[in-house]
């Protein structure tokens, strides 16, 4: 099940999101190596987790973290204008209905679990519930076929480029009804991944 | 972007649109061919998997630019056994040049075939650009010609664009519909006689050819329909309209 937590009901979805911090930690600091993310030894936190970000967080029925991943408003300062702008090769998108997606990570038990697939589906879902023209997004150049393969229509936004070791390149991610039915049927869930109707969310 | 990022990007992006746009498999390959060959490419090969490590390579074959001398000579003298660039492309989704995989000094085979393909047909340089999807190796290009360029952006326009024909290209085999035949008509005389019950002895002595052939038939068609066992073969032959009881 997936579960969309901001500002507006942070408080009461605490629990989920202090677990989401630890996993993060996990996944990208202990697991990646992303040392210069390590503040306290249990959270990964950075400046683009503030007032403005949504959580989509997959959960079980005990409200275990499976993974998820981190939405941002292009239209304020985000992670793709200001760290990686050199990876772009056109004008970096910044519209209120697109929004910045990072952190994608799962639990290492949970790769190809339904939760992987439930948060494919929320992508789309999500994004359409909100009016959502897509996502931007730093990914490994190679995960393309496979996000394709998923059903993802993908919008190249600079020539990959090795950095690290490893092949990045910047992508928009269409929301629309076509990529959902695509998605749907290759991972075969047809109801809402979401628990209820997406929560009002209120303005930062 | 007076760049030659900007460029090639500009470049990829245009063969990407025209990639989108294509309903035809000779479409997608036009467009991703029109930009190789504008970094010197001058021959291209589409690969695909089909699942069945043991089909011939000409199988393998989706869409075929090699020069056909080339093609006839690496069929004949069985070079996918020793070529070091076709066990690569299924190994690892990075793509590579033919420089970046040389083979050692002892082995010797696998060094002339590379000097054969430079000398005598014009493929001195290569490069294989492998796509590896959901459930592993899917496909791959490989592209060869005399003078290219070898450039870092050069050669992240081609990786890019060949995502983006491949994903077309399935999508357009999809909407295919499933019952273009795909057995000639011997196999299909072949396969009747398996789905009447009849054993290769006593359908060698039915079609006036040897058992060893009546085997080897068979084997093809249930490559060539994806199938592991001769019931499966008889019943996607028949759901294809193949044969018909």
């Amino acid at each position: 099940m997936i579960r969309a937590v901001h500002n507006g009901n942070r408080h009461q979805f605490a629990k989920i999101l202090d677990r989401q911090f630890r996993l993060r930690h996990e996944i990208f600091v202990k697991d990646r190596g992303w040392s210069e993310f390590e503040i306290d030894g249990i959270y990964e936190k950075d400046p683009y987790d503030n007032d403005s970000t949504v959580y989509i967080i997959a959960v079980d029925a005990m409200e275990n973290v499976a993974g998820g991943f981190r939405l941002y408003p292009t239209v304020l300062p985000h992670m793709l204008a200001d760290q990686f702008p050199n990876l772009v090769d056109r004008t970096i998108p910044r519209r209120s209905d697109l929004l910045e997606l990072t952190r994608f990570g799962m639990r290492k038990t949970e790769r190809r679990s339904s939760h992987y697939f439930e948060l494919l589906i929320a992508i789309q879902e999500y994004g359409l519930g909100e009016g959502l023209a897509g996502y931007t997004s730093v990914i490994n150049a190679l995960r393309i076929p496979i996000l394709q393969g998923f059903g993802f229509d993908i919008e190249p936004l600079g020539l990959p480029q090795a950095i690290n070791g490893e092949t990045i390149i910047p992508v928009l991610f269409h929301v629309n009804e076509d990529c959902l039915s695509r998605v749907r049927k290759a991972v075969n869930i047809h109801t809402s991944v979401f628990e209820s109707a997406i929560p009002e969310r209120r303005i930062a | 972007m007076g760049s030659l990022r900007g460029k090639h990007f500009r470049s990829a992006l245009d063969a990407i649109e025209s990639i989108g746009r294509a309903e035809t498999s000779s479409s997608v390959c036009d467009a991703i061919s029109d930009l190789t060959g504008s970094f010197g490419y001058n021959h291209i090969c589409f690969l695909a998997s089909s699942g069945c490590r043991e089909q011939s390579f000409d199988e393998k074959v989706v869409l075929k630019l090699w020069t056909n001398a080339w093609a006839e000579q690496y069929t004949l003298s069985n070079y996918y056994a020793f070529d070091p660039v076709a066990p690569r492309i299924r190994q690892r989704p990075e793509s590579f040049t033919w420089a970046e995989i040389c083979p050692s000094e002892t082995n010797k085979i696998a060094k002339s075939i590379m000097e054969i393909a430079a000398t005598d047909y014009g493929l001195k340089h290569g490069l294989c650009v492998p796509v590896h999807g959901m459930n592993g190796y899917q496909a791959g290009v490989s592209l060869a010609g005399r003078e290219v360029e070898d450039t870092q952006e050069a050669r992240a326009a081609i990786e890019l664009v060949t995502m983006f024909a491949f994903n077309r290209l399935t999508i357009i085999k999809s909407r295919q519909p499933a019952s273009r035949m795909i057995l000639t008509p011997r196999e299909r005389e072949v396969m009747n006689w398996v789905a009447a019950g009849k054993t290769a002895w006593a359908t060698s002595a039915i079609l006036k050819i040897s058992e060893d052939t009546v085997n080897k038939m068979v084997s093809t068609a249930m490559q060539k329909l994806n199938v592991h066992t001769r019931a499966q073969a008889v019943a996607e032959c028949i759901r294809r309209g193949e044969i018909h009881l």
